[in-house]
């Protein structure tokens, strides 16, 4: 089974309750969202993007074994 | 010309100012340098006083986002020497300096426009969060 690398910040890592974790792979990135809603409720009133192997991605995308997906609120640097 | 982006743990001390100046005497070249200096505000929200900003950053990111700024910078700016931009992680008290952006430019002109421009790419693109915390000890991230 592939796995996924998953990282949470800011407002999403409180979501969570973690900072990180390893996880087998699903086949998309939709996918994965949907599965973490489902896990962490919390998220669905949340605003947040994907980025996988540190390229902001729009849409969906389709997952890799060792793919590093990070969930990241708006920024707010400075 | 070159570029750099160093996260440092805490608030960013005032004397790196001087040392940047110190630093930079050997590139001649440049006619000019500017500093943008962001701090942390005692904002009012709720009826609660912020007292620090507790920052986090996803740093595996933060180069190839840079990377971006600095080309998009470059572009807009050919005049562009020195890019180099300092920003805090961790807990930074109010008054306290949090990020520090300098740039250098052959002119004055093409310094101010590109420290704003920076600042504005830092706040839109760069991977950081901030959280709130407040005199009684709450805390609250900034969305």
């Amino acid at each position: 089974m592939a796995k996924i690398n998953l990282i949470y910040f800011g407002s999403v890592m409180d979501a969570t309750g973690i900072q990180a974790e390893t996880a087998d792979a699903p086949p998309t990135l939709d996918e994965l969202n949907r599965m973490l809603i489902a896990r962490f409720p919390r998220l669905s009133g949340l605003s947040y993007r994907f980025s996988v192997n540190r390229q902001l991605i729009t849409g969906d995308k389709e997952l890799a074994d060792g793919d590093e997906i990070a969930l990241l609120p708006p920024f707010a640097g400075g | 010309m070159s570029t750099s982006i160093h996260l440092v743990d805490g608030p960013i001390p005032a004397e790196l100012v001087s040392r940047k100046i110190t630093e930079y005497e050997p590139e001649t070249s440049a006619g000019a340098l500017a500093f943008f200096i962001g701090r942390v505000r005692d904002d009012r929200v709720d009826g609660q006083t912020v007292a620090a900003i507790e920052y986090s950053a996803y740093d595996a990111m933060v180069d190839p986002v840079i990377e971006d700024i600095d080309r998009q910078l470059r572009l807009e700016f050919p005049d562009l020497h020195l890019l180099e931009i300092i920003h805090s992680t961790g807990q930074v008290r109010c008054g306290e300096t949090s990020l520090l952006v300098m740039v250098s430019s052959g002119h004055r002109k093409q310094s101010f426009a590109a420290l704003e421009k920076c600042v504005e790419l830092i706040k839109e693109k760069l991977p950081v969060w901030k959280k709130e915390i407040f005199t009684d000890g709450s805390g609250r991230w900034i969305k």
